[in-house]
């Protein structure tokens, strides 16, 4: 049980990734890390968004006709993302200023709308909130990558303080939605390096393990 | 026939659920988002008048201007928000007027979505700190590749022409406006 929940958790941070596997959520991916606040704070609202309604969907799934299920999902995700976005404005006013239309946009998030179609319906609400929170996670963690290579190299530092060089000139692309495309692009490309090592290893290793079993 | 209540009445209690929280939420964020803009708009008037304490709104021709005091009873300028088309969206600007309206004490740009890097630097100070003391009594100027000669001419941001045309082209007319509905009180 523990393993299963476990196992529904860590997929969304990396096997499944919904940035850089299932290249979901493309637009606020894009359009908002233009450094790493505004990656944490977009992250922080998609994942509250995320599980509140993974959960909520889970709950009621046995009570949705199948019919009007889109619906009701959607229903419930504008409900959670219209409380993300007056919280952030009461108690985040510069945040929510610099974040802007994007947060009402996360009612057509494709990943909320997406795991709540793919997997909350169908699991029961203890297994929607772990996929739910790991997939969240997985978002916050991939805007905050994003939002941190982009800060560094468009203005030499990452929140106020310094660190590359004074020689180092900085390059606005990087801030400018390029400069967006160019980070996903290699952070994908990385991805799927990594992704390829691991799988290739994996395969030697079963290999080794076949010719062993053989000559014994 | 009954598959079809059961969709109508699901949802209705879905909606009903969603419309009763959303309220109880608007009535927690409603008075804090008014207070943040409010203190947004005092901020950026003491910003440009360092020396003004209070103030006092006064509606003229249908708009709001905010007449600022400092130690004394005579008003020490006058503050008043412009509004207009930047390179991407409208750019929201707080300007300032000495009390002769003959000079700007200077701006604060309230809200602005232009070009991080380029049009999104008006907000900076080596910018902004040019309207500063700006003569008012004559259309502002930008100019372009060389120091401004005339004290009615501001530096364009290099690479952001268009969003420092469109600056200048808020504040000549809300200056001029403005000036007009004051000298008539």
């Amino acid at each position: 049980m523990i393993k299963q929940l476990y196992q529904d958790w860590i997929k969304g941070i990396w096997r499944n990734n919904p940035v850089f596997v299932q290249l979901l959520g493309m637009c606020p991916t894009l359009a908002v890390t233009t450094s790493l606040i505004n990656g944490i704070a977009m992250g922080c609202a998609t994942c509250f968004v995320l599980v509140a309604s993974s959960l909520m969907v889970s709950v009621i799934r046995r009570l949705i006709p199948g019919e009007v299920r889109i619906a009701g999902f959607t229903i419930i995700i504008a409900t959670f993302v219209t409380v993300a976005e007056l919280f952030l404005a009461a108690n985040f006013p510069l945040l929510s200023k610099t974040l802007g239309p994007y947060v009402p946009l996360i009612i057509v998030n494709c990943i909320i709308l997406g795991r709540a179609e793919a997997f909350a319906s169908k699991h029961s609400p203890i297994r929607a909130l772990a996929d739910s929170f790991g997939m969240g996670v997985g978002f916050t963690l991939s805007l905050v990558l994003l939002g941190s290579i982009r800060e560094l190299f468009a203005t030499g530092g990452i929140i106020g303080t310094r660190i590359l060089p004074a020689s180092f000139e900085n390059w606005v692309v990087m801030i400018m939605p390029a400069g967006a495309f160019l980070t996903l692009g290699f952070l994908i490309g990385l991805f799927n390096m990594i992704e390829s090592k691991l799988k290739s290893h994996k395969v030697t290793m079963s290999q080794g393990h076949m010719t062993q079993v053989k000559n014994s | 026939m009954k598959k079809t209540l059961h969709m109508v009445a699901v949802l209705m209690v879905l909606g009903f659920i969603s419309g009763f929280s959303l309220v109880r939420m608007e009535e927690y964020a409603a008075p804090r988002i008014e207070a943040h803009r409010r203190e947004a708009v005092e901020a950026s008037i003491y910003a440009i008048f360092p020396k003004g304490k209070s103030y006092k709104v006064l509606e003229l021709g249908g708009r709001e201007i905010f007449e600022v005091f400092g130690s004394s009873r005579s008003p020490i300028g006058y503050a008043f928000t412009g509004k207009g088309k930047g390179y991407q969206d409208d750019i929201v600007v707080m300007i300032g007027l000495y009390p002769a309206l003959t000079r700007l004490a200077g701006i604060e740009i309230l809200r602005s979505v232009e070009t991080p890097g380029l049009g999104g630097e008006i907000v900076k100070p080596f910018f902004k700190n040019q309207f500063q003391n700006l003569s008012a009594s004559e259309p502002i100027r930008y100019i372009v590749g060389r120091a401004p000669a005339s004290d009615s001419e501001i530096q364009a941001i290099t690479g952001a022409t268009v969003t420092s045309r469109s600056l200048v082209r808020i504040l000549n007319g809300e200056i001029e406006a403005v000036a007009k509905l004051l000298r008539q009180k």
